[in-house]
């Protein structure tokens, strides 16, 4: 997906923009087959603690072994609906399965880098997983990092 | 209650799921055991998940619709929109979260009756201040570039984001009779004859709503017909 939208690039290898000659610049391509209407953003609920704690549920000690208050405080604010499915209409995972997929689609361009590893086939060595897609055109690439920075959460603690 | 915080703040679910997800189960384990949880990797899965199932089967539910939003804002983006007169300061369709409150256990039947203060949260649209030190998510920072290919999405997908033109669009996006004609009278100003001069009336509520908030209905409103 990542890989197979991603052919003819400007600027950036990864952008995933094709360009057409005749009109000019075209955008990232639709990975989902519904209507844009039909999306559903789901926005999540602050918390007032202080509100919960004076009414006899008190559960601030829990959020404070997750160090979480500041990630409540940022849910506080506007949701833009219409950039966010216009963010998800065009969204593909780029992860190990995507990175791995794009050796034998470059074998199928080029049978003479049958054998040859990732680097010598001018692939890059995939580093982490990466959410791609454009908004309002502009292509943009979400990965952890980017999350624990907009949560104020440090990418710390238990995964299972 | 931790339960509603797992479903309603981090991990949204889509409709008729009753049975938790084992991400949701594990979560719940760690938060009622004081266990630190790394949230923005259960996030970071929760949207991969998410957006492949959007993919294969056509899931309709966008979850973390906030934080999304948040991203955006401090990854530039609407500066961007702004910077190509796509966006005023009070621009775009938004909305806010359910502030989950005491109100809420009233609701829930865990209290009978809930203590209300003037110092209770209140919902805020008010834009978050600017990180300085926040990890880039642009893949392009040409300014003439990103420029035009924020024109060729604007003219591919017919998206309008100023806030009169998208409450209407969005309001007829939702209707399914006539979408063509509402669209294009949601885009573009009306130009009606007076009145006294039209063959027909407008009887439909729809183009009654779209006269009044396009610009030329704006200007007939002052004076009426």
């Amino acid at each position: 997906m990542a890989s197979s939208s991603a052919k003819q690039v400007t600027g950036s290898s990864d952008t995933g923009i094709q360009i057409n000659t005749d009109s000019g610049y075209l955008i990232k391509p639709k990975t989902m087959a519904i209507p844009l209407e039909s999306f559903e953003v789901q926005v999540e609920s602050p918390v007032d603690f202080a509100s919960l704690k004076r009414n006899g549920m008190n559960l601030e000690a829990e959020m404070v072994a997750q160090q979480m208050f500041p990630y409540f405080e940022m849910l506080n604010g506007p949701t833009f609906v219409t950039l966010v499915k216009d963010f998800w209409i065009r969204a593909e995972v780029y992860d190990l399965d995507e990175a791995k997929d794009e050796e034998p689609e470059a074998v199928i361009r080029d049978p003479s880098l049958k054998g040859k590893t990732r680097q010598e086939m001018g692939l890059e060595s995939f580093r982490l997983t990466e959410i791609r897609s454009t908004v309002m055109g502009v292509p943009v690439t979400i990965t952890e990092e980017v999350i624990a920075k907009a949560c104020r959460v440090a990418p710390i603690g238990r995964f299972v | 209650m931790l339960l509603k915080f797992l479903t309603e703040c981090f991990l949204q679910k889509g409709e008729g799921s009753d049975q938790p997800s084992a991400d949701h189960k594990r979560v719940l384990c760690f938060l009622a055991s004081f266990n630190k949880i790394n949230l923005p990797r259960y996030i970071m899965h929760h949207l991969c998940w998410a957006i492949k199932e959007g993919i294969r089967s056509k899931r309709k539910q966008i979850p973390c619709g906030r934080l999304l939003s948040e991203i955006f804002t401090q990854g530039k983006i609407l500066e961007i929109l702004r910077r190509n007169n796509l966006a005023s300061n009070n621009f775009i369709r938004t909305r806010t979260g359910k502030i989950i409150n005491g109100k809420t256990l009233q609701n829930m039947k865990i209290i009978k009756k809930f203590s209300p203060d003037e110092k209770d949260l209140k919902e805020s649209t008010a834009p978050t201040k600017l990180m300085k030190d926040f990890p880039s998510i642009l893949q392009e920072r040409n300014h003439e570039f990103l420029s035009k290919l924020v024109a060729e999405s604007v003219k591919e997908s017919g998206i309008c984001l100023d806030a009169e033109t998208s409450e209407i669009q969005m309001f007829l996006l939702s209707k399914s009779e006539g979408r063509g004609l509402l669209l294009m009278l949601a885009q573009k100003p009306m130009k009606l004859k007076p009145r006294s001069q039209r063959r027909t009336r407008l009887r439909h509520p729809i183009l009654k709503i779209a006269l009044l908030l396009s610009p030329r209905g704006k200007e007939e409103k002052e004076n009426p017909l």
